[in-house]
């Protein structure tokens, strides 16, 4: 199925969890703002969302300092 | 009452109505370290009066180098410095302090009376954390990411990513990287925090 993954379309298995597409991506779960379908998702939205075709994902990972 | 001579000063550049939406704010700032501290003595220079500041740590000598404290504050709770600071500029400042960390299970709670919140925490997870709770809360979030080491300061820039959620920084420049923290660079970024506050508050953008 296709997704808009940050601006560009990408092709990716069906019934594929949020969490496992984090993972193959190398995004760091604990690290990773995921912006699904123009909405922040909770830590809890994270571990639970199945991505379906057609959503539009952004994911920004942070640095630290301050 | 003796006069407050920072307001005094500030009713030269602001109308009465504007001062009067900046000290009606209730701003929260999540850390009191480098972005914290700079970004709440603009706040304050700004006139913003109401506030509620978090941060668990105590004043190190590691933090002179950039975060609004003074050498004979070393080992003191960073709120309890900042607010000593930051009277000196307004004594008429009010403050809801937490001298602790802020979790997953209080931060809704602590900054129940901010309109607008502003994320400066050292640690990436901790920023998600604050940010992840808090999308959903209808706040203004400020937050910032990519801002150690020095030069291309042009880089930190201000990503609008919906109504209420501003992320400021190169995205990319992290102390995990090796980098140190240094002053300009979090100046730049904690500044461009308060002035998006100050930019809301008066213009609602």
């Amino acid at each position: 199925m296709e997704i808009i993954f940050n601006g560009k379309s990408l092709d990716i298995a069906p019934d594929t969890s949020l969490a496992t597409f984090m993972g193959k991506n190398n995004l760091i779960f604990e690290h990773t703002l995921i912006e699904l379908n123009g909405r922040i998702l909770s830590k809890e939205e994270k571990l639970e969302v199945q991505l379906a075709a057609g959503d539009t994902l952004a994911a920004f990972t942070l640095v630290s300092g301050g | 009452m003796p006069e407050n001579l920072l307001k005094k000063g500030l009713e030269r550049y602001f109308s009465s109505s504007q001062l009067e939406k900046i000290e009606n704010a209730h701003i929260g700032i999540a850390g009191a370290g480098g972005l914290g501290s700079n970004c709440a003595v603009n706040l304050v220079r700004s006139g913003f009066k109401r506030f509620c500041i978090a941060d668990y740590d105590l004043v190190e000598p590691s933090n002179l180098n950039r975060q609004f404290f003074f050498a004979d504050q070393i080992g003191r709770p960073k709120v309890e410095a900042l607010v000593e600071n930051l009277k000196r500029i307004n004594p008429d400042i009010e403050v809801k302090m937490l001298n602790g960390r802020l979790t997953a299970e209080n931060v809704e709670e602590f900054f129940g009376d901010c309109s607008i919140v502003v994320e400066a925490f050292d640690c990436a997870a901790a920023k998600i954390m604050l940010i992840e709770k808090l999308s959903a809360s209808g706040k203004i979030l400020i937050a910032a990411s990519g801002l150690a080491g020095w030069g291309a300061a042009d880089d930190i820039i201000t990503r609008k990513l919906s109504d209420k959620f501003f992320l400021i920084g190169d995205s990319t420049s992290g102390i995990e990287s090796g980098l140190p923290p240094c002053a300009p660079r979090v100046n730049v970024a904690s500044a461009k925090q308060a002035d998006i506050v100050l930019s809301h508050i008066l213009e609602g953008k």
